[in-house]
C-alpha cells in the first residue's frame, strides 16, 4: 500500500448503519441515545488459537459478520489503525533469527548502535514471552530515541477505503494513537520493572526519549487532524499501580493535555484506554482534557465502583465500556449483568459508549452480548430526543 | 561503628547503591550479619509493605525498595550461610500455566526475599508438574501461585490437587494470589493461604511456614 493524500467522507446511512449513531453519540447529537460496542476480539482469537469451534450460529463467520449477527456496533481500531503508517529511517535494518524451540532473536541495527530482543512463543495462545526486551540498557534506550527522532508518519488512503467498504457500517472511523511516555516505556520497550528502574537510574536519558516520542507524535497529530478520522483513542493501558499518581502528574498528564488541545482544535473526539486499576488517578481524570475514558473496570474486577467512576468523570466526560468482563462468564448470573448494565445507563447516558471492560474472555457466553444489545435497543427506543438530520 | 539506621533509610528510599555500600561497611566492621538483616533490613521492607498497603507507596516505590534490599542481601547472604543461618523458608514462586502476567508475581518474590525467604522463581506459564518438581528438588515448604486471568485461575486448583497427591503433602503448603483471586476462591480450591497484596504475602508465608516477623 502507498502513502497518499487524504480524501473521503464517512459512509452515508444505511438501515443498520452504526457509524452515524456512533458519531452522533460522540458529538452529543444523538438525542439522548447511546451505543453498544462490545469487544470480542480476545474471545474470537483465543478460540481460533485453541482450534475450538465457535458456538452456533457463529461458526464460520468473520468478526464483522458476528457483530452484525449480534446487532451491535464495533469500535473499529483494528481496521483503521493502518491508515497511519510509521516508517523508520531507511538506515534502520531489522533481522530475525530463529533460535529454535520457538525462540526468535530480533536485531535492530542503526547508525548509532543496535538493539536486540529475544521472544519465545507460548503454547497456550498467540502471546509471546519477552526473554530480552529491545531496551534493557541505557545505550539501547539512546538507540530507541534516535529511531523516534528519525521516523515519520504517512497516510494510507487504501486502508481507509478498504475499511469503509468492508466495515464502514459497523462504526465511525476510529484509531488508537500509540502510547506516550511512561506507558510506552513500560509496555512496548522495557517491561514495567526495567522501565521503573530506568526512570530512577537514568532519568535524563529517559526524558530525552520521552521528548523525542512526543515530537514524533506531533507529526502524527498533524496528519490525524487533516484526516476524516474523528474518534481518537490513546491506547495507553493505564494502570495506576505502576503509573503512580506522582508519575501520572509528572509525565502522563502534561503530554495528554497537550495532545488533547491540538486534537480538539481540529474537532476530534479524544479518549484514552485505562484498563487497569485507576482509583488513585481517577480524581485527575477531568484535568486530562480528554472527552472520555475507555475500559475503566468497576468492581468486582477493577478497583472502583460505578459511583466512584461517575464522581471522577463528572457530567461532561464520557464513559466508554463499563461492564466488567467477568459478568459475561457463567460464574455471575444474567441478573447481575442486567442490573449492572441498567445502572451504567442510569449513571452515564447519554455520555456513554457502552462496552465491556475490557473484553469478553474466551470463557464468556457470547449470547449475553445479545442480552445487552436488547437492553440498549429498548433504552434507545424510549429516547424522545430529536436526531438532527 | 556505622549508624545502621541509614541502611534502613537507604532501603526504604530505594537507594540500592548506598544500601549495598552500607551493608559492606557493616560487614567490614564485623557486625553480626543476622542482626543487620533482622534489625534494619527486614524492618525497612516491612515498612515499605505497610506504606504500599496504605497507598503511600505504589509499585515503583516498592520495587526500588526491594531492589535495594536485594543489593544489600547479595553481600550478606554468603555470610549468613557461613554462620549456618537458615532462611525463613523456601518458596517456589511462579505464574500459572497460560498466564504471562508477572509484575505482581515478581513483586511478591522480591518481598518474600526481603522477608528472609529463599525464593525459587519459575517465571511465567508454569505447569502444575513444574511447581511440584521444583518444590521437591529444592526442599521447599511453600509454593506461591499467581494468576491474573479468570481463564487461568483454574490452573491453581490443579496445583493444589497435585501437591495433595505428592509425597510432600501436608508439609508443602500452597499460597495463591493475583487480581481476580479472593479468599473465597482460595477456600474453594483448598489452598492454604491467600493475600491480595505483596506485603500481605510475606505475612501469610510466615504464618504458613510457622515463623514470626522479625
Ligand atoms: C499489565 C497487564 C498486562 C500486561 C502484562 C505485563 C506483565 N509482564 O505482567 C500485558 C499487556 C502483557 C497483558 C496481557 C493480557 N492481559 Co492483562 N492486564 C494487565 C493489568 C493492567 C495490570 C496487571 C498488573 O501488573 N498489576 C500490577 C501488580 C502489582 O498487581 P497484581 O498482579 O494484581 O499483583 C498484586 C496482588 O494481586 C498480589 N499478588 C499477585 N500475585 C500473587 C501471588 C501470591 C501467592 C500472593 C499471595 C499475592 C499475589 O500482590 C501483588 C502486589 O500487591 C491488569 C489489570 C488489573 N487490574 O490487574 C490487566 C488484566 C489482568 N489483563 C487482562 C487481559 C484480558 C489480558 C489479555 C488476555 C489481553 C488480550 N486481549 O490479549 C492478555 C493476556 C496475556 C496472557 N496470556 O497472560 C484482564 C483480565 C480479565 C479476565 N477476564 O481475567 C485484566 C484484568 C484487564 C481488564 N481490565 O480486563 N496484561
Amino acid at each position: 500500500m502507498n502513502e497518499s493524500s487524504i480524501s473521503g467522507e464517512p459512509k452515508a446511512t444505511t438501515p443498520r448503519d452504526w457509524s452515524v449513531l456512533h458519531r452522533q453519540v460522540c458529538f452529543g447529537e444523538s438525542g439522548g441515545r447511546i451505543i453498544w460496542q462490545p469487544r470480542i476480539g480476545c474471545w474470537y482469537t483465543d478460540k481460533q488459537f485453541a482450534g475450538e469451534p465457535l458456538p452456533e450460529p457463529y461458526e464460520g463467520m468473520s468478526v464483522p459478520e458476528i457483530f452484525r449477527a449480534l446487532g451491535c456496533s464495533d469500535r473499529l481500531y483494528n481496521h483503521y489503525n493502518g491508515c497511519f503508517r510509521e516508517s523508520e529511517d531507511p538506515r534502520v535494518h531489522r533481522t530475525a533469527n530463529d533460535l529454535g524451540d520457538g525462540r526468535t532473536e530480533h536485531v535492530i541495527e542503526t547508525p548509532v548502535g543496535k538493539q536486540v530482543a529475544i521472544t519465545r512463543k507460548t503454547t497456550n495462545n498467540w502471546h509471546v514471552i519477552h526473554e530480552k526486551r529491545e531496551v534493557e540498557t541505557e545505550e539501547e534506550l539512546k538507540v530507541a530515541t534516535w529511531r523516534e527522532e528519525h521516523a515519520h508518519w504517512g497516510w494510507v488512503q487504501d486502508c481507509y477505503d478498504r475499511a469503509q467498504s468492508e466495515v464502514g457500517d459497523l462504526g465511525a472511523p476510529t484509531i488508537f494513537m500509540p502510547r506516550m511516555n511512561v506507558q510506552d516505556l513500560y509496555i512496548s520497550r522495557m517491561g514495567s520493572e526495567n522501565g521503573i528502574y530506568a526512570l530512577y537510574d537514568w532519568p535524563q536519558t529517559v526524558e530525552a526519549f520521552f521528548r523525542a516520542r512526543e515530537e514524533h507524535h506531533e507529526q502524527l497529530i498533524d496528519l490525524i487532524n487533516e484526516s476524516p478520522i474523528e474518534i481518537i483513542n490513546f491506547g495507553e493501558n493505564v494502570h495506576s499501580a505502576t503509573l503512580s499518581p506522582e508519575m501520572f502528574m509528572k509525565y502522563h498528564l502534561p503530554t495528554c493535555q497537550r495532545r488533547c488541545e491540538r486534537l480538539h482544535a481540529a474537532g476530534k473526539f479524544v479518549c484514552s484506554h485505562w484498563d487497569g486499576d485507576c482509583g488513585p488517578i481517577l480524581p485527575l481524570a477531568r484535568e486530562t482534557g480528554l472527552d472520555g475514558i475507555e475500559a475503566i473496570t468497576p468492581r468486582p474486577q477493577g478497583d472502583v465502583t460505578l459511583e466512584e467512576i461517575k464522581a471522577g468523570l463528572g457530567d461532561d466526560m464520557f464513559l466508554l465500556d463499563g461492564i466488567p468482563a467477568v459478568y459475561f462468564d457463567e460464574t455471575f448470573s444474567v441478573e447481575t449483568l442486567v442490573e449492572c448494565t441498567q445502572r451504567i445507563i442510569e449513571l452515564f447516558a447519554p455520555k456513554l459508549i457502552l462496552g465491556i471492560s475490557d473484553e469478553i474472555s474466551s470463557t464468556g457466553d457470547i449470547e449475553r452480548v445479545r442480552i445487552v444489545s436488547d437492553i440498549v435497543e429498548d433504552y434507545n427506543n424510549g429516547c424522545s430526543g430529536e436526531v438532527p438530520s | 561503628m556505622t549508624d545502621l539506621s541509614t541502611l534502613y533509610d537507604a532501603i526504604l528510599s530505594g537507594d540500592h547503591k548506598t544500601a549495598r555500600s552500607l551493608a559492606q561497611t557493616a560487614l567490614d566492621e564485623n557486625t553480626d550479619p543476622k542482626s543487620i538483616v533482622d534489625k534494619y533490613m527486614i524492618p525497612a521492607m516491612d515498612e515499605a509493605g505497610r506504606r504500599f498497603e496504605a497507598n503511600v507507596f505504589y509499585v515503583p516505590e516498592l520495587l526500588i525498595a526491594a531492589r535495594a534490599m536485594k543489593a544489600a542481601m547479595e553481600l550478606i547472604r554468603p555470610k549468613l550461610l557461613e554462620n549456618h543461618v537458615e532462611p525463613a523458608g523456601r518458596v517456589v514462586v511462579g505464574t500459572v500455566q497460560g498466564d504471562l502476567h508477572d509484575i505482581g508475581k515478581n513483586l511478591v518474590a522480591s518481598m518474600l526475599e526481603g522477608g528472609g525467604f529463599e525464593v525459587i522463581d519459575l517465571g511465567v506459564d508454569v505447569s502444575p508438574e513444574q511447581y511440584v518438581a521444583a518444590a521437591t528438588e529444592h526442599g521447599a515448604n511453600l509454593i506461591a501461585l499467581s494468576a491474573l486471568l479468570t481463564t487461568t485461575m483454574p490452573g491453581m486448583r490443579a496445583v493444589v490437587d497435585l501437591v495433595k497427591q505428592s509425597p510432600a503433602a501436608g508439609d508443602l503448603k500452597v499460597m495463591i494470589g493475583g487480581a481476580p483471586i479472593t479468599q473465597t476462591y482460595a477456600d474453594e480450591i483448598g489452598a492454604d493461604g491467600f493475600s491480595d497484596n505483596a506485603s500481605g504475602a510475606v505475612n501469610e508465608a510466615r504464618r504458613l511456614v510457622g515463623v514470626t516477623a522479625a
